[in-house]
């Protein structure tokens, strides 16, 4: 997509009006204000999904910084024929958030072992007029209604792998369960999910 | 076999010995990985055979990208939280300070790249770009004319005058280039002051909103104790707007201390602090009106609490 010069964008418009792409190249070509409506934008997403992860609001912001800056440094890479821009940034910070959790958890120390249950207590309930963002704020409502449609065990597997970064090995020997129910489980899980979420219209810029 | 896979589209089944030395097919589906995959919990084994196998087989990457769509969207299940806007305050200033240092790294490339053609003279051996003695017939008739050693010291001189000139245009343009650099080198150094001066030794204020206001704001005092910071950031129709900081002394006096643009719902500006903040109680950021000459409506404050000492201000590190 042709990036947009300072002449084309104009009096009346702004870089708020500017699609997640289209930003993304500006960024690329350096320009530093585009990153920041885009984290304007996506601060929170990102921050709450870290926080999720690990627990620690201090780490999240770490985390938060870390991921815009990757971005930024890795901005020209990002392809928005692969996938959305929102999609990308969670997905660094997915893999961000797991290695720290990993690299915790290979600490011996006590704050970073919940127990399932926990975990499970965790998951917020969805209420209204939370978000600011009203995309956002329906998607959030929409994917948990549809993981709370899964058997807590289905539930509770994906959650250990996704939240908590451990194996399905690892799962197995932390219920006491066969490996194979284990797998099982995750397996119908996400089919689970991914039928009760197509019956529901969701986009995503 | 190659007829099979054209037929079917299925891809070409190779093998593998596992360590325990038993054969797995790689070119076996592996459906009962998928999700382990997508979700990041597989061992390293299992992890390297389904890479492997998606190279080759469409269906199983199809289910893939399926089931990574699903997982895609977990991440907005997570609890809506702020955070605080000293994060997007330190990644600013950390992507302007990687765009100076760029800047800079660049500079001795465009160097090379903009030499003027006559830096690349062969200075040492000009005699080769001599015409040569014995072609008298393209020489000039005046020239021709001369004994020889006069016509080489001729020649000698056509060189010379745009060596020379080359010289003084390669020695303009660098000192041109020294002075650009020059400057560039400042500017760095003062953003890396700047970072510096409010990084971790610096005193941070989260300013509180007052009334309805949507306006978030943080103030900070640098390390030195010279210098003062101001971001703000605005939500709503009002996103361009101009802002007053103001400390309050303790006779509930208000005393300007740096105004701020902000353009597209956010500034940041940074300004020297010529007062003792040590006379002022808290301080305000107003929200300018059009009109001059009235006083602005106050949409956001923080106390100082006494954090600065004027006996001893640099003792006073820590943030509050």
């Amino acid at each position: 997509m042709a990036m947009p010069d300072d002449g084309e964008l104009g009096a009346s418009s702004n870089l708020t009006e500017l699609s997640d792409a289209d930003l993304i190249d500006r960024a690329a070509g350096g320009d530093s204000r585009a990153l920041e409506i885009l984290y304007d934008r996506y601060s929170r997403v990102v921050f709450s999904f870290a926080l999720r992860i690990v627990g620690d609001r201090q780490l999240a912001e770490e985390l938060l910084q870390e991921v815009f800056f990757r971005a930024w440094q890795q901005s020209s890479a990002f392809s928005s024929s692969r996938g959305t821009f929102v999609t990308w940034l969670l997905s660094i910070t997915h893999n961000m958030a797991i290695d720290e959790v990993r690299k915790r958890r290979r600490r011996p120390q006590k704050a970073d072992s919940e127990e399932p249950e926990t975990i499970l207590a965790a998951m917020p309930d969805s209420g209204p007029g939370v978000e600011d963002e009203v995309v956002m704020g329906s998607v959030r409502e929409t994917v948990i209604g549809a993981m709370n449609q899964l058997p807590l065990a289905q539930r509770e597997a994906i959650e250990l792998a996704y939240y908590q970064g451990l194996t399905q090995r690892e799962i197995a020997d932390r219920l006491g369960e066969p490996l194979g129910t284990v797998k099982t489980r995750m397996r119908l899980g996400i089919q689970k999910l991914r039928e009760t979420l197509a019956g529901s219209e969701m986009e995503l810029t | 076999m190659s007829d099979i896979l054209k037929r079917t589209g299925e891809a070409p089944r190779r093998y593998r010995i596992a360590g325990s030395g038993q054969v797995t097919p790689v070119g076996d589906h592996v459906e009962d990985l998928v999700s382990g995959y997508v979700l990041g919990a597989l061992d390293p084994a299992e992890h390297d055979l389904i890479e492997r196998h998606l190279r080759v087989c469409s269906r199983c990457d199809r289910r893939v990208a399926e089931e990574r769509n699903v997982i895609a969207l977990l991440p907005f299940a997570a609890a809506p939280a702020t955070p605080t806007l000293d994060v997007k305050v330190a990644l600013l200033a950390r992507i302007a300070h990687s765009q100076r240092a760029a800047q800079e790294a660049a500079l001795p490339v465009r160097a090379v790249r903009t030499l003027p053609p006559a830096v690349t003279l062969p200075a040492s051996r000009p005699q080769a770009t001599l015409p040569p003695v014995a072609a008298s017939e393209s020489m000039q008739p005046w020239l021709a004319a001369l004994p020889a050693s006069s016509r080489f010291g001729r020649a000698a001189s056509y060189l010379a005058v745009p060596l020379l000139m080359a010289l003084i245009a390669t020695g303009a343009w660098g000192m041109q280039l020294r002075s650009q650099v020059a400057q560039q080198g400042s500017q760095v150094s003062t953003l890396q002051q700047t970072v510096a001066n409010f990084g971790t030794n610096a005193l941070s204020y989260t300013l509180t909103p007052t009334g309805d206001s949507q306006t978030q704001g943080v103030f900070q005092i640098g390390a030195n104790r010279r210098e003062g910071m101001l971001t703000v950031q605005t939500q709503g129709e009002s996103i361009d707007q101009v802002f007053e900081l103001a400390g309050v002394n303790s006779k509930g006096e208000l005393v300007p201390m740096a105004q701020l643009d902000v353009k597209d719902g956010s500034g940041t500006t940074t300004f020297p602090i010529n007062d003792l903040l040590s006379d002022y109680t808290q301080v305000k950021v107003q929200a300018k009106p059009v009109a001059t000459g009235t006083d602005g409506e106050t949409v956001l404050s923080g106390d100082l609490n006494g954090a600065i000492s004027s006996e001893n201000p640099a003792a006073n590190s820590t943030a509050p």
